[in-house]
């Protein structure tokens, strides 16, 4: 057991401005699959990326420990960082382009409710994935890490009217793409 | 009462009057319940996706590298540290603008001045005297003087002295006292000493 486990992230954030490694690994150890399953889906299921970008975030942690306000809530600035980082990605790459990948073909075994489950959770994660990049990441940070909206107007530096807004816009083009899906299965 | 709040908690057969009535006024009942479908599943598939994780991070070697360099170091952040490049010519120029106010104001100075010529003064200090000589003054008093000097009668026996006109120091009076001693001890021709002699007592007043 880690000695850090009832340590704060903000303590382990001090710590590991004093070169503390120990600190460092237990930030990691608590934010590292959040970071790369947040990466994961905005990158739109690219792992290898998302493992790059995971590595960059907690670079970043490491370069800019000096400049974390400690009364600031931790989590809330690591998934800055990332955000930051997708929307660097987006804006070299120009723009967001929605793709489909081959792993929506549906295999046809197991019982017919499972499959229509996990056809519906398979579609709606290629709809949750081809969502435009600020939409993508709004929602995400409210469903994927259950942030509240007044933490996802600090990381995307928006009104909170405006994350509200981006949520209700995320769900119905999400209930459109998925009615749209269901009458061409069904 | 906030529509997202509603989707988020609540499905469209549990809301009260009044709830349906804010969700009627902004979508249908089909579309709440196709938008709280979505909700709810998408928080179930992230649920499955954070307690089941297709995907591990790999092992943070950057971070790890770069925080072992940080340690490492120390006093080379002195060097290794960035600063802008304007911040670098404002400094450039003010150092430049120090070294050439002190070149102006070293060709201003005057010539220095060599010590040539060393002169020693000796300062006597008198000492203080050991014997002081004061000089007594004998005051004559001078009508007294006037009117023997003018009056034709004979002095009186006993007032001789008094008629002196000479201003005698200390020493002159002791040389005068020693003479008349030795006036009186001197022998007359028939052997009597001066002292002796009954005209010289009445002269002198003995």
């Amino acid at each position: 057991m880690s000695k850090y486990k009832n340590v704060k992230d903000e303590e382990l954030m001090h710590r590991l401005t004093q070169g503390d490694e120990s600190a460092f690994n237990e930030l990691y150890e608590r934010y590292a699959q959040r970071i790369l399953l947040f990466m994961y889906k905005m990158l739109k299921q690219d792992e290898a990326r998302a493992q790059d970008f995971t590595q960059d975030v907690f670079l970043k942690v490491v370069e800019a420990a000096e400049s974390f306000d400690r009364s600031k809530n931790f989590k809330t600035w690591v998934f800055t960082i990332a955000a930051n980082l997708c929307k660097n990605h987006f804006r070299k790459n120009g723009g967001d382009v929605r793709e489909f990948s081959s792993s929506t073909q549906i295999t046809n075994n197991g019982g017919v409710e499972k499959l229509e489950l996990e056809v519906k959770q398979k579609a709606l994660q290629q709809e949750i994935a081809a969502l435009p990049s600020p939409f993508r990441e709004t929602f995400l940070l409210r469903y994927h890490e259950e942030m509240k909206v007044k933490e996802i107007a600090n990381i995307q530096k928006i009104p909170e009217g405006t994350v509200k807004s981006r949520l209700n816009k995320a769900t119905q083009i999400l209930a459109e793409k998925m009615r749209a899906y269901a009458q061409v299965q069904y | 009462m906030d529509i997202l709040n509603l989707l988020e908690t609540k499905n469209f057969e549990d809301l009260n009057t009044a709830e349906v009535n804010f969700v009627c006024q902004q979508m249908s009942a089909d579309e709440y319940k196709q938008q709280r479908e979505i909700i709810v599943m998408t928080q179930g598939l992230f649920a499955e996706d954070i307690s089941q994780p297709t995907i591990v991070p790999l092992p943070p070697n950057k971070a790890l590298a770069a925080l072992k360099n940080k340690k490492k170091s120390g006093i080379l952040l002195l060097f290794q540290s960035k600063i802008s490049l304007w911040k670098a010519a404002a400094v450039f120029v003010a150092l430049l603008g120090t070294y050439h106010y002190f070149i102006q104001n070293s060709s201003t100075t005057k010539a220095p001045v060599y010590i040539t010529e060393y002169v020693e003064k000796e300062v006597v200090v008198p000492a203080d005297p050991d014997t002081v000589i004061k000089e007594v003054v004998v005051e004559v008093q001078k009508e007294k003087l006037a009117s023997t000097e003018t009056s034709s009668q004979p002095y009186k026996v006993g007032e001789l002295h008094q008629i002196s006109p000479l201003r005698l120091n200390i020493e002159e009076m002791a040389m005068l006292n020693n003479l008349e001693a030795e006036i009186l001890e001197m022998k007359q021709k028939d052997g009597v000493r001066v002292s002796e002699d009954s005209i010289t007592r009445k002269v002198l007043g003995i």
